[in-house]
């Protein structure tokens, strides 16, 4: 018997709204009512208990236990729903509900004995006799409430409920009764089309050589007496082939960024290269290239973070991922465990893993107040972008890590499949138990350890799915919900345990599960013996096969010291932390998998890391693509700055990070969000350790120019990372010297780049790819800025079929520059906004004519015109002089997306000031309207102010930068800060033009304001 | 044992500001330590401290509704065949402190050991709930403090403090709740007339920048009820705010720092180190100094 606690009443306000504005629904008012209902015996009196002082606030709630809440407290209502979860789903508040009810019973609760959670909605028409239907139910349901892939839904109108219609008390539990069975299948006499059956049949996702590879392998009779030794047979095993296909995707081995490309320059007249695989060449290659003058690199490429110097004590870790596909299909789950797994990453660094100190995301999406026709089994911008912002911000702020900084991109192609960029910065110290902290450690007989949660179905294929196209079949076990806190509560363990020197060696359970973890630490020692058998499972009815391979979250894998692993495995349980020994490190050369002490896995492990066939591609560059020259409409510089600030690149993301704590852990000295009125986006962050006295800190920035990459990507890569530098400089960093490390985290996401029938344009899809590549590379390597790691994700197309012909929408190329750097004294740095009446306001460098792809024609909705082009020699000269330059400045800000009309807006916004400017003074090439020099966004420009008395100085310092050197540094005085809250233009048709800061502000706050509330609460 | 004022800052369960907390402590000039909440009610952790603090972060992940379930578990907590809300008490009476900041207050007030009136320790008569935005929200706050018995802001007049919370709605009854509203009234007149109200939520800007409680947002980030920030016991040694105080340690904490200190030296005056949230520190550091020969 399930017993229903009913408690509540909360009242949701904009909800209520929603259904009215976006569903165009009479709804007044929506209330919610959470539910718990236990599924084990209770008394009454426990039951009353329970429910009237465990899981009631008293002050502004009250529960019902014998008969439902509605009934008890005489309600009207005219349409009732209850969202609960489908089964297997993560049930976090379930689960915390049951921990309650077994400590209030003083009772032990066994695995069967649980609580559930669900959410009853209520909503009433404002006017009597207008009712809500089952239809109009189902709307809500599936277009606010939630996700039909992960929840399901209860839908009772009044009239229902008054026939005697009830929510049934019944809960959503697992109930698998499948035995447990390893299949094995006869590989070695397979032919080439029961291959590709088979591949498609468990969803592999290789590729025919790969299989024949693996086909030969199992053909090999030594390894096949090995096999039998092993007490296996000659034929591979279900389990074996899910090893294969997690181990050698794309999402884990990277193929098709190590395939070697032949790249044919059309433009060149055919010219054709040979390069031997992108990550090696241009990626690690750079960090190869500048290695010798960046003493601060510790590791780099090998790990699941970057690993550079922050000072003699400290370690700083680094890395950003991508989780679009998870995001596409459930944005608040797919970005929750996007950042909660980036965040293991992190801790999964090194011996014992990095403290985590910052967060911070990227996200490239639909318009969210997009009306137009969707496509299929696409979720609405609007879902997706609530939805990844909700999933972030629970991920961190539920952790306590700081959202120190982010930004978004906004093309329709992005419906299709939104990119969600997830990052984080943690801290280490340098040397644990006397070893370096950067080195994991593992010899035979230490042990295998796996911690946290529990193992499910959850993201079952999540590896091989995120390396495939979207398509209509995708499965939903792909889907995964994360529960932050058992994350946090692990994580800290760990921290003890990594203190007290007991963990050798750590990494993450995310794509592939125990089968990546050790499969991958199984290197360190040469080998691994693991028993999933002793796995901890949610629910019965997992096959061997989906233990290994189970993406559920909030799992870390370790490596033991026998001495210490009573000691670990004590404070697990003091803790309440869920850790077993599954087996041990080996120095066999095998990856062994046991399920009960029966041999299910049995693999080579050189074969394993290193079998996998070398992909060939092609690549042929036919020459940016050339736009029609189109003129753009002529607008006044305020309508101009109306246009730009108002654009959902440019707008303020005040609504996004009000949401996001960014001040946790006491560190952070430049939040994402600024301005005497909290408005205006910082371009670059900055946070110190709160427990260091120095005044060492780090800042980070971020540059993503997708607009530029339909022109030409290798610009786009170069405006990207020039961006993301500037930013940087405005701030008070400088270029990389042998003390200061910079650490450049690359994460390129590209539409299908393969050429086949299904995919035409394969061979220029992959020229813009390694012309990407090649921009990245050549400024890394001129400005000595490593790339410490990165990730690439390939296939970022939707395919579907409509009315018999098959569509595909690409995303264009995006690559997101993630870059930290030290600041040495964070008490020098600067900021952006305007500080006092009088200040002289400069801009320092070239204006040209560069709206190809800006803010203002697409605001337009022109293609036309060239995008900026970046000279990497030209950006250092400029950067060493601004940096000099710096200290005789008031504020600073990198001329960046949206030009100079964004530039003194924000500058004049972020201080309450006014400016008057003459527009004449702007140092221009072949720019002659006043609308086209505020929006060009050429690169290599500085917005920076400065007292009076300091000018003399100032300009020295940009004169002498120039001195002897044939790029001049071009820089002018092109106004003064007024304290009269108004922009004031003297434009080059001879006009004076002016707008106030708070039509400014206006515009500026426009897109994303508070009629956007969060769906999830 | 030493003689120098202690504190324990506890961690787990989802407490996240622990260690800002404990630099907070440190600075000011306590021994401080870091003691995970699960130590302490198993007693295996004694409470050998001047202060214990609750510090901020998203327990149990604000399941069952903000810090709702680590009141439930300490409820049900017996140690040495005792209630710990007993000993809590008991810690209190002999002159101890207990401190919570926003996820550690909500904890406190749902604990009942705020604001206890006449010693009820233990008897929740307040709560915390959701924000009338329905939203987490960050944002910093301007805080009128007021005379009350709470030590920690003796001498204080205002605090600009940020405030990180979904669930800061200071409440003491509710249309769908069991309180009736003249009974909630009657709390929230003895609050104020006993001096148990620590701060309020006051205007931030404006042309009268002045110290005014405010109940319009987002000046009073939450619609708590009289723009009530932060309580105490009847004997002051309890107390509880939704701010942050180990938020702002550093002068350069503060979103406008820059401004700040740019102001500053165009008047050649120096530019501080400290942030305002360290007066709180300094403040129990005094007192336990004094109070604790």
């Amino acid at each position: 018997m399930v017993y229903r606690i009913e408690v509540g009443l909360k009242n949701e306000p904009g909800l209520a709204k929603k259904c009215q504005e976006l569903l165009g629904l009479p709804v007044a008012e929506a209330f919610a009512l959470s539910v718990y209902s236990l599924d084990f015996p209770v008394s009454s009196d426990e039951l009353k208990n329970l429910a009237e002082n465990a899981f009631c606030d008293k002050i502004v709630e009250k529960a019902a236990f014998q008969k439902p809440w509605v009934s008890q407290n005489p309600f009207h209502f005219d349409l009732l729903i209850e969202k609960r979860f489908k089964p297997g789903v993560t049930d976090a508040v379930g689960k915390t509900a049951k921990q309650v009810a077994s400590a209030v019973l003083q009772r032990a609760l066994s695995d069967e004995e649980n609580v559930y959670c669900a959410t009853q909605y209520l909503f009433r028409t404002g006017t009597a006799g207008k009712g809500l239907t089952q239809q109009d139910g189902e709307r809500i349901a599936s277009q606010l409430l939630g996700n039909p892939l992960i929840e399901q839904f209860i839908i009772l109108t009044k009239d229902q409920y008054k026939d005697g219609e009830r929510v049934p008390a019944t809960v959503p539990k697992v109930v698998e009764m499948h035995k447990p069975i390893v299949e094995e299948v006869a590989l070695a006499s397979y032919s080439d089309q029961q291959l590709q059956i088979l591949n498609q049949y468990r969803q592999m996702g290789l590729n025919m050589n790969e299989l024949k590879a693996i086909q030969k392998h199992f053909k090999d009779a030594d390894f096949t007496k090995a096999r039998i030794a092993a007490g296996l047979s000659e034929k591979i095993t279900d389990a074996e082939l899910e090893v294969f296909a997690q181990t050698w995707s794309e999402h884990c081995k990277h193929k098709e960024f190590a395939a070697q490309i032949e790249y044919k320059d059309a433009k060149a007249g055919g010219k054709t290269e040979i390069i031997d695989g992108l990550f090696g060449t241009y990626i690690a290659g750079a960090t190869k290239q500048v290695s010798h003058r960046s003493p601060w690199l510790v590791s780099v490429f090998k790990d699941n973070a970057g690993v550079v110097r922050f000072n003699e004590d400290y370690y700083f870790s680094f890395k950003v991922e991508t989780h679009n596909s998870p995001s596409a299909l459930d944005p608040y789950g797919g970005a929750l465990t996007g950042i909660v797994g980036n965040n293991r990453d992190v801790a999964g660094v090194g011996m014992g893993g990095s403290d985590l100190w910052f967060n911070q995301f990227y996200y490239c999406l639909g318009n969210p107040h997009y009306d137009g026709p969707l496509p299929p089994k696409t979720l609405h911008p609007r879902q997706i972008f609530e939805g990844v912002i909700a999933g972030v911000k629970d991920g961190g702020n539920k952790c306590g890590i700081p959202t120190l900084n982010g930004g978004l991109s906004f093309d329709p192609r992005f419906m299709a499949k939104p990119l969600v960029y997830c990052g984080t910065g943690g801290l280490m110290k340098a040397t644990i138990a006397g070893k370096d902290s950067a080195e994991k450690r593992a010899v035979p007989g230490d042990l295998a350890v796996t911690v946290g949660g529990r193992i499910g179905k959850d993201g079952i294929h999540g590896a091989t799915m995120s390396s495939d196209s979207r398509s209509e079949t995708t499965p939903v076990t792909a889907v995964q919900i994360g529960d932050p806190i058992v994350q946090k509560v692990m994580l800290d363990f760990l921290a003890v345990c990594r203190d007290n020197g007991w963990i050798r060696g750590i990494t993450d359970n995310g794509a592939g599960g125990l089968s990546s973890s050790f499969g991958e630490m199984a290197r360190l020692s040469d080998g691994v013996r693991i028993d999933i058998g002793k796995a901890p499972l949610k629910y019965h009815g997992l096959q061997p096969w989906e233990i290994l391979i189970s993406e559920a979250q909030e799992r870390m894998s370790v490596v033991i010291l026998p001495a210490h692993i009573d000691a670990f495995l004590k404070l697990a349980k003091d803790r309440g932390v869920e850790a077993d020994v599954l087996g041990e490190f080996t120095d066999s050369g095998f990856f062994e998998v046991h399920y009960n002490g029966k041999p299910i896995v049995y693999l080579d492990l050189e074969f394993l890391h290193k079998g996998v066939p070398k992909k060939k591609l092609q690549a042929e560059w036919r020459g940016p693509t050339q736009y029609p020259n189109k003129a753009i409409p002529v607008h006044s510089v305020a309508d101009t700055t109306r246009i730009i600030a108002s654009s959902l690149d440019a707008c303020s993301k005040e609504w996004i990070f009000r949401q996001k704590d960014h001040n946790v852990k006491g560190g952070t000295l430049l939040p994402p969000i600024g301005g005497v009125k909290g408005q205006v986006n910082t371009p670059a962050s900055l946070i110190k350790p709160v427990f260091l006295d120095s005044k060492e800190a780090v800042a980070t920035s971020q540059g993503a120019y997708p607009q530029y990459s339909d022109f030409d990507t290798r610009q786009a890569a170069l405006c990207a990372f020039n961006e993301a530098v500037g930013k940087l400089v405005a701030l008070g960093a400088h270029l990389p010297d042998e003390e200061t490390f910079w650490s450049a985290c690359d994460n390129v996401c590209v539409p299908d780049s393969v050429y086949s029938e299904r995919n035409p344009d394969g061979k220029y899809k992959l020229a813009q790819l390694v012309r990407l590549c090649q921009g990245m590379y050549d400024y890394a390597v001129a400005l000595g800025i490593p790339f410490t790691s990165g990730k690439d994700s390939m296939k970022n197309d939707l395919t579907y079929e409509k009315a018999g012909k098959t569509h595909k929408i690409s995303v264009p190329p995006t690559l997101l520059i993630s870059l930290v750097t030290k600041i040495n004294d964070y008490t020098q740095t600067k900021s952006i906004d305007f500080k006092a009446d009088g200040d002289l306001i400069y801009v320092v460098g070239m204006t040209k004519n560069e709206l190809g792809g800006s803010q203002y024609a697409e605001q337009l909705g022109i293609n036309t015109g060239t995008v900026p082009s970046v000279n990497p020699a030209e950006s250092k000269q400029l950067f060493n002089a601004i940096h000099t330059a710096l200290p005789h400045s008031s504020s600073a800000y990198y001329v960046q997306k949206g030009g100079l009309a964004l530039a003194l807006g924000e500058c004049a916004l972020a201080g309450g000031l006014g400016a008057e400017v003459d527009l004449n003074g702007v140092p221009k090439e072949s720019v002659v309207r006043s609308d086209l020099l505020m929006a060009s966004e050429s690169q290599n420009r500085f917005l920076i102010t400065i007292r009076p008395e300091n000018k003399a100085a100032f300009v020295t310092v940009l004169q002498r930068a120039s001195l002897g050197q044939t790029f001049r540094i071009a820089y002018a005085h092109i106004g003064t800060v007024s304290n009269q809250k108004r922009l004031q233009y003297k434009t080059l048709e001879g006009k004076t033009e002016s707008m106030s800061l708070q039509e400014f502000s206006d515009a500026y706050t426009a897109p994303l304001r508070e009629d956007l509330p969060e769906v999830r609460t | 044992m030493s003689t120098k004022p202690r504190a324990i800052v506890l961690t787990g369960e989802g407490l996240n500001c622990e260690a800002e907390a404990n630099v907070g402590f440190l600075r000011a000039g306590f021994e401080s330590k870091i003691v995970h909440v699960r130590d302490l009610l198993s007693g295996k952790q004694k409470l050998d401290a001047h202060v214990l603090h609750f510090p901020g972060g998203f327990l149990h992940g604000d399941d069952l509704g903000s810090a709702k379930a680590l009141a439930d578990l300490i409820q049900a907590t017996r140690l040495d065949g005792k209630p710990f809300v007993d000993q809590l008490t008991q810690f209190v009476q002999d002159g101890g402190m207990v401190y919570g900041a926003c996820n550690g207050f909500q904890c406190l007030v749902k604990l009942g050991m705020l604001p206890a009136f006449d010693g009820r320790y233990g008897e929740q008569t307040a709560t915390l709930t959701f924000n009338d935005s329905r939203k987490f929200e960050m944002r910093w706050v301007k805080l009128k403090v007021l005379q009350s018995k709470c030590p920690a802001f003796q001498g204080l007049e205002q605090l600009e403090l940020p405030v990180r919370h979904g669930e800061g709605r200071f409440s003491v009854y509710d249309a769908f709740g069991s309180v009736l509203p003249s009974v909630g009234e009657a709390t929230l007149l003895r609050l104020f007339k006993d001096g148990q109200v620590l701060a309020q939520y006051a205007q931030k800007s404006g042309p009268s920048a002045t110290s005014s409680p405010t109940q319009v947002y987002p000046d009073n980030p939450n619609g708590s009820i009289q723009a009530i920030a932060g309580i105490c016991d009847p004997t002051g040694r309890v107390f509880g705010l939704m701010p942050h105080p180990e938020g702002y340690l550093n002068f350069e904490n503060h979103p406008l720092w820059h401004r700040k200190a740019d102001e500053l030296k165009r008047k050649g005056e120096p530019v501080p180190n400290e942030g305002q949230g360290m007066a709180v520190f300094d403040n129990l550091f005094r007192y336990v100094q004094e109070n604790n020969p």
